[in-house]
């Protein structure tokens, strides 16, 4: 037995009753003066939440959000291509001091006695590389490689201040 | 370019073409915005949240998995974006967002004598704008975006009775209102 409740009004509204229950409604409906005047309260409110108010964006919304998001690509290029030179930079100088160590190492191989064995030459070169990381990591030459490391922190830190400039003109003139 | 469709736009996007974006941002701004100014009650702050919501689903648009369906994905970010916006601002949000057992008390700061049938399409649609953030959300997808309860579901997160509860409430709310006014002897 079905009951005029809110529930049942509502799901009639919705269309979402099956044949029986539907025919039953219409004839409760019949019967009760109070649940015709709740489902026209009803339907009233129903149609009015159809023509509920879609409220506008600026203008130039779309306009904005597209600028911020060309900004925001090319922030995030920039920013790749900033990791990429401060890599590169940070590359060279590794590879100059391992260059270096590696000269250095050879030169003393060559310069040492003369091994006919091949083991005791390589034994020999990484003994030398060995010392030579040694003595350029010593406490006198300590004082070059961390001057060298704040030179390149220096120039990371002017390039990325650089960018920032760059990308707050760019945003100063989009607004 | 117009006629194209979302998933269209979407992989057009994806192969790099973001100045098609902009036809996704025409298409959902005014609903996504009505939305929103619903639940937060407040124009500036809609703009602000939909320009984020926008661009949260531009940067997410390489996860997007083009067998959903780009409105019910889009919605949920507008959705959680605005909760967020709301919880941020620690707003009575409890009363809100926690329970569907919420009171709607849509009347409680005027007293409003209805006597024109336009009056009372007015006065309807200045309750719609009363309702707490989550059943003005519900009302906003199910009669702006034609959503299904099933689709809501998926937008809020939430079961599908739930949503119809919601729905179910809101409406009756709304007709309380209306039972109160003058506009009953019209009904019959």
């Amino acid at each position: 037995m079905i009951q005029l409740n809110d529930e049942i009004l509502n799901q009639y509204i919705d269309g979402e009753l099956n044949q029986a229950a539907l025919i039953e409604v219409k004839e409760l409906l019949k019967k009760s003066d109070d649940g015709r005047r709740r489902l026209a309260a009803l339907q009233r409110v129903h149609g009015e939440l159809g023509k509920i108010k879609i409220y506008e964006t600026g203008a130039d919304f779309t306009s904005l959000l597209m600028a911020k998001i060309r900004k925001n690509a090319i922030s995030i290029k920039k920013d790749r291509y900033f990791v990429f030179s401060i890599s590169t930079i940070f590359m060279i100088i590794s590879l100059a001091i391992i260059g270096y160590v590696f000269t250095i190492a050879v030169g003393s191989s060559s310069s040492g006695s003369m091994s006919t064995n091949s083991i005791d030459y390589y034994i020999n070169y990484f003994t030398n590389a060995l010392e030579t990381v040694r003595n350029i990591l010593s406490a006198k030459n300590i004082s070059i490689i961390g001057s060298i490391f704040s030179f390149g922190i220096i120039i990371t830190g002017y390039i990325f201040f650089e960018n920032l400039r760059h990308a707050k003109r760019r945003l100063s003139r989009l607004q | 370019m117009k006629n194209l469709t979302d998933l269209e736009i979407i992989e057009s996007v994806k192969k790099g073409n973001h100045s098609d974006f902009a036809l996704l941002v025409d298409r959902y701004r005014n609903k996504a915005f009505s939305m929103l100014k619903r639940m937060l009650k407040n124009e500036m702050e809609a703009e602000e949240v939909l320009q984020d919501c926008f661009l949260k689903a531009f940067k997410s648009l390489q996860n997007f998995r083009l067998e959903a369906k780009f409105s019910t994905w889009f919605y949920r970010i507008v959705y959680n974006t605005a909760l967020t916006k709301i919880s941020g601002k620690k707003r009575k949000i409890e009363s809100e967002m926690s329970s569907i057992d919420d009171h709607l008390n849509l009347r409680s700061n005027y007293d409003y004598q209805v006597t024109e049938r336009e009056d009372f399409s007015k006065f309807i649609h200045m309750l719609i704008e009363k309702l707490p953030a989550k059943y003005s959300s519900v009302i906003n997808l199910f009669y702006l975006e034609n959503m299904t309860c099933e689709e809501i579901s998926e937008v809020m997160e939430t079961s599908v009775t739930n949503i119809k509860v919601m729905l179910y409430r809101s409406r009756n709310a709304l007709r309380d209102e209306l039972m109160k006014t003058n506009y009953e002897k019209e009904l019959l």
